[in-house]
């Protein structure tokens, strides 16, 4: 090598000083961005020459910005943070469930079928009293109302969560998509045989957000391309194409999901956040509905049942305290009601077996019908299946609470681990600055010593 | 393990914010008193609190019938002793008819029966809140006619005391008016064989209000056990509406002195963790190089 050749050694370890910097620089500024993983300076020495003795390099080379990441805990961070979201949506919804049944001590369904049958028992003492029949059909008006609006509630929740599954299933669509783009965005990058690295952190950041909403799974596949599975079982990404769910309105107004062929997945969607909306909406929501449907038609058909052997103030044949009678076949919940005319004039309530104005012994089995078993609830009575609806419900949510703790816990030792290989540390960075600082301090030391050596040479014969 | 700077700022800001819950979780708590609001805060727990607050709401259904009922038993019991008080006075007035010797006033102590016969018929007849009280469950209508007949029927209103117990609140008429004697009969009779100076007659009526008399008193005792019978489900409903009530207290407040002690747990902690987190995450290796 000639002399002028070790000015091109030190300009190349000024160089790797400087890109060394750069680095430390970058990691530094970008500590905190969410799917950003640490790179590293991957310096080897430089072509090799032979001199007398042996070989010596001709300085140093950058081989690569290398991203210090870990793929199988990549993965598995994937996985879980659908379980995650999952948890969270879950929880987020049966708190909204059982907010519509308010807490214990408040005016609940229970308590109001509670209060209904006191007042029917206070009425069999003095069936002929005004009061105490306005205080009966008051009662029952209550109970009917807050059944009603216990249903309204419910199905006000359900297109709330039903809006929620529609602009999740958008939110998908679009991810599904950058995540294509990025794909090929990242293979003509990486063309050069270089990590593109910054594509590469956004993909992690629209990677993590998809598992969060649908729990599927991402999976590399040998040209890197990642390919995105949704536990439905259709493929929602796939090389740089994307393959966005459809929607389309069932029947009862809600969204049905479709896969890119058309198949309708809505029922085996179990996971993320959209699974968790899909499972609160068809099947903790309904599954209440249905109870409060058979909770009013079981009351409307077994008082009515009472009250249609009776007879009123009057002395003429009852008719039904609650409408419609019979009970709407679905839906009876959200129109149970107390007959008007009972509700104008209490006298009309036909709480009288024999016909005598003092006989109060039907006001008595009505007042038993909340505690007496019924085939309709499934051999439960009136009063504990609501109570078992409610701690069913209440079990539901303590569930959902502890399964986000565990979640959380799994995602966050998995995210240590993560950031224990791709995660920056200040501390590191600091040495590294110091490290380069020298080097490059000591690179333009080389060049000068170079200079003076190049100048002493240049003076040799000048004398 | 190699510690990149996030997860010690993720693990502080956990800490922390497990910290602010139990914080929150115990302020809340100071604030109403309570442990269980909801049933997911404790589902076995809320069962029962549901189902005690049940019988709770039907043991008050059970006081208003039998506050309702005591009412009308109480009348009844008044009107029963002052049946059996003109009984006496009728049974009186016959001993003194029917001696002889002062014979010459019975026309007037016919008047006096008569008198007294109505207001029999007045008390058969008595109501309460606008009904009835010795109809049966017939209650709207008055039970007796002037000439004795009853018009009522033989049920009796029933207040449900409680689950499976009721107590007879009216009384059918004829028990205490017809089946010991017919009352009104008796006096009808008793007042023409005074004004027709039938003495025999007159004597013949002082076994039968004898045995009325004693009817008559055998059915307010009849009322007075239902009254017993009521107050006895009152104290044993108050009894228990108390147990229930502090069994629900027991689910659902708060142990206030736990709730201070997690309170200051949580503070500490808290407290601990800031100073933590100042130390560590306001220094690095660039404060003490360069």
């Amino acid at each position: 090598m000639n002399l002028f050749g070790y000015f091109e050694l030190g300009r190349r370890s000024m160089v790797a000083s400087q890109l060394g910097l750069q680095t430390s620089g970058d990691n530094i500024a970008n500590a905190a961005t969410p799917g950003y993983a640490r790179r590293r300076l991957e310096l080897t020495p430089s072509y090799p020459v032979h001199v007398p003795g042996g070989w010596l390099d001709q300085g140093v080379d950058v081989a690569r910005v290398h991203r210090m990441e870990d793929l199988f805990l990549q993965a598995s961070i994937g996985r879980e943070q659908g379980g995650l979201g999952e948890a969270d949506e879950r929880l987020r919804g049966l708190t909204d469930i059982q907010g519509i049944f308010g807490s214990l001590d408040s005016d609940n369904v229970s308590q109001a079928l509670a209060a209904f049958s006191a007042a029917f028992t206070a009425l069999a003492a003095q069936p002929e009293d005004g009061g105490a029949r306005q205080g009966a059909v008051a009662a029952a008006d209550a109970l009917a109302g807050s059944i009603r609006d216990a249903y309204a509630r419910l199905s006000d929740l359900r297109s709330q969560k039903d809006q929620e599954v529609g602009g999740t299933v958008d939110e998908v669509n679009s991810l599904a998509g950058q995540l294509a783009s990025l794909n090929r965005q990242i293979a003509e990058a990486e063309g050069d045989g270089s990590v593109a690295a910054p594509l590469r952190d956004q993909r992690e950041v629209v990677l993590a957000e998809l598992s969060d909403l649908t729990g599927g799974i991402a999976s590399a596949g040998p040209d890197g391309k990642i390919r995105f599975e949704l536990p439905s079982g259709s493929t929602l990404v796939t090389g740089e194409s994307a393959l966005p769910l459809g929607t389309a309105r069932a029947v009862d107004g809600t969204l049905r999901i479709l896969a890119s062929d058309g198949t309708d997945v809505t029922d085996r969607f179990r996971g993320g956040r959209l699974g968790a909306l899909l499972l609160v909406r068809d099947d903790s929501i309904v599954s209440q509905m249905t109870s409060l449907d058979a909770l009013a038609a079981d009351l409307t058909t077994r008082v009515n049942a009472s009250t249609a052997g009776a007879t009123d103030l009057a002395g003429n044949a009852g008719g039904p305290l609650f409408v419609p009678d019979p009970p709407a076949s679905t839906g009876s919940a959200r129109s149970i009601s107390v007959s008007s005319a009972i509700l104008a004039d209490s006298s009309l309530l036909a709480v009288s077996a024999s016909g005598a104005p003092g006989d109060g012994s039907v006001a008595s089995d009505i007042a038993g019908i909340s505690d007496a078993p019924s085939a309709a609830l499934g051999g439960k009575s009136a009063a504990a299946f609501l109570a078992d609806s409610m701690t069913g419900l209440g079990t539901a949510v303590a569930q959902a609470d502890v399964d986000l703790g565990v979640s959380t816990d799994v995602v966050n030792g998995l995210l240590t681990q993560r950031d224990s290989v791709s995660g920056v540390s200040l501390d590191e960075e600091a040495l590294e600055l110091i490290k380069n600082q020298r080097s490059f301090e000591a690179a333009a030391h080389f060049l000068s010593v170079l200079d003076e050596i190049t100048a002493t040479a240049v003076n040799l014969f000048q004398r | 393990m190699r510690v990149g700077d996030r997860t010690l700022f993720l693990n502080l800001l956990s800490g922390l914010a497990s910290s602010r819950e139990a914080t929150a979780r115990a302020v809340a708590s100071l604030g109403d008193g309570k442990r269980v609001r909801t049933a997911s805060d404790d589902p076995v727990g809320a069962r029962s609190a549901i189902a005690f607050r049940g019988r709770l709401a039907a043991i008050e259904g059970y006081g208003r019938s039998g506050a309702a009922a005591r009412t009308d038993l109480s009348t009844l019991d008044s009107v029963l002793g002052e049946v059996v008080n003109i009984l006496s006075s009728v049974r009186a007035e016959a001993m003194a008819g029917a001696s002889g010797t002062a014979s010459d006033g019975n026309d007037a102590r016919a008047e006096t029966i008569d008198a007294f016969r109505d207001q029999l018929v007045a008390l058969a007849n008595t109501q309460q809140n606008g009904r009835y009280l010795l109809g049966g469950t017939e209650t709207l209508t008055p039970p007796f006619l002037a000439d004795g007949t009853y018009q009522g029927n033989d049920a009796e209103v029933l207040a449900p005391v409680d689950t499976t117990s009721e107590v007879g609140a009216t009384i059918v008429g004829t028990r205490a008016f017809q089946d010991s004697g017919d009352l009104i009969g008796i006096l009808t009779q008793l007042s023409a064989d005074l004004r027709s100076g039938n003495l025999d007659g007159v004597a013949a009526a002082l076994p039968s209000l004898d045995t009325a008399i004693s009817g008559v008193s055998n059915v307010r005792a009849d009322v007075g056990t239902r009254m017993n019978t009521i107050d006895a489900f009152a104290i044993r409903h108050g009894d228990e509406s108390l147990r229930l009530a502090q069994s629900i207290a027991d689910i659902e407040d708060a142990d206030l002195a736990q709730v201070a002690v997690d309170l200051s747990a949580a503070e500490t902690q808290g407290a601990a963790l800031s100073t933590t987190a100042a130390r560590i995450l306001g220094r690095s290796l660039f404060d003490f190089l360069g």
